[in-house]
């Protein structure tokens, strides 16, 4: 009787330790598509903006490039349309898990800090950017597998102490 | 009839400069005592039972055209008794930099090597306190104050961001005593 509760106990820890594992980055690489909408307003938060989103993570040199392009239309004007495509190419921090941004700087200099990390299931990709003026926004990216094929996309931007948009998309992973 | 309208376009001009003018650092010193409470952050945490807080405010002159802030806070729920772990205190020192309006925490670094970065801006009425900490493990939080000059002393809005979340969100409306701080 001791040694199946001792084993039960051993099962259990063994099956809460692989959920609580850290996905590798290698288990985002592909290409990603996905539609859904911009919010503005956190309590009573109010759609503004549909948004249609490509995403690629592939390997780079000793980390990950990721290369995303995004349409924003206004809710129910599609003519009011903007495309916007970035890159950034992370390496491996010191810490299992974290990249740095290969442009990141000192964000009180006058430069963007950027990185990313992995926790769970999720890689989240976070910018802090400070103007001259004082004046600070924060952009997250944070983007969660589900399964092998699908992923979901929560972007906040944080503005000077404020959350200005945040948008949710639901993507998922290209055959080719 | 050239000349009128010039003159009232300039006192127009004048006026709204002199409105849209930042405050000067010395306008913030003093001593304030005041309270408020936790607002809805539209998470999870924003259905907690709602804290009453009470919060003293120090501002003083610092070396290097900067300033001093002290701050104190206490937490009520309901009619307990607060224990000690419900009171904190804080200070941080400014040093000001080649813009008027903008000040550095001294100890503040670079976030890209796991320093907290904090900064203070004066806009208008308001004195803004940011304050950026990333850990090593890549997660991250953003304290953000506002401080807003009032007739009777000082608006603060406080907010906590944690991992893109607001995690706490408080106002508080304070009194400036009469205690001479400079």
């Amino acid at each position: 009787m001791r040694i199946t509760v001792a084993l039960a106990f051993v099962a259990l820890f063994a099956a809460s330790a692989a959920q609580a594992a850290d996905r590798k980055i290698e288990d985002f690489y592909g290409r990603w598509i996905g539609t859904g909408q911009a919010t503005q307003g956190v309590v009573n938060p109010v759609a503004t903006q549909s948004r249609d989103s490509e995403v690629i993570i592939e390997k780079a040199a000793d980390g990950f490039k990721i290369s995303w392009t995004t349409m924003s239309s206004t809710i129910n004007d599609a003519s009011h349309s903007k495309v916007k495509a970035s890159v950034l190419t992370f390496k491996r921090g010191k810490k299992p898990g974290v990249f740095v941004d290969l442009k990141s700087g000192h964000a009180m200099e006058g430069k963007k800090t950027t990185w990313a990390r992995v926790s769970g299931d999720m890689l989240s990709i976070a910018q802090l950017v400070v103007a001259d003026d004082g004046q600070w926004d924060v952009t997250v990216y944070d983007r969660t597998l589900k399964g092998g094929d699908q992923m979901t996309l929560a972007f906040t931007r944080i503005t000077n102490g404020a959350i200005a948009r945040q948008a949710s998309l639901m993507m998922t992973k290209a055959k080719d | 009839m050239r000349a009128v309208f010039l003159t009232a376009a300039f006192v127009v001009a004048s006026s709204f400069q002199a409105f849209a003018a930042d405050r000067k650092v010395e306008d913030f010193y003093g001593a304030y005592l005041g309270h408020g409470a936790e607002e809805p952050t539209g998470g999870a945490s924003g259905d907690v039972e709602k804290q009453t807080r009470f919060s003293q405010v120090i501002i003083r002159p610092a070396a290097e055209r900067g300033f001093t802030i002290e701050w104190a806070t206490l937490k009520l729920k309901g009619d307990e008794i607060p224990r000690e772990a419900d009171t904190k205190s804080y200070t941080q020192t400014f040093r000001g930099t080649d813009k008027p309006n903008l000040f550095r925490d001294v100890t503040s670094g670079d976030p890209n090597l796991g320093a907290d970065t904090s900064w203070a801006v004066i806009n208008g009425d308001t004195m803004s306190v940011v304050q950026v900490s990333v850990a090593a493990d890549g997660g991250y939080f953003v304290t953000h104050y506002d401080r807003t000059l009032t007739e009777k002393g000082m608006d603060v809005r406080f907010t906590r961001f944690e991992n893109s979340r607001i995690v706490r969100a408080v106002r508080l409306s304070l009194f400036k005593g009469p205690a001479k701080v400079n």
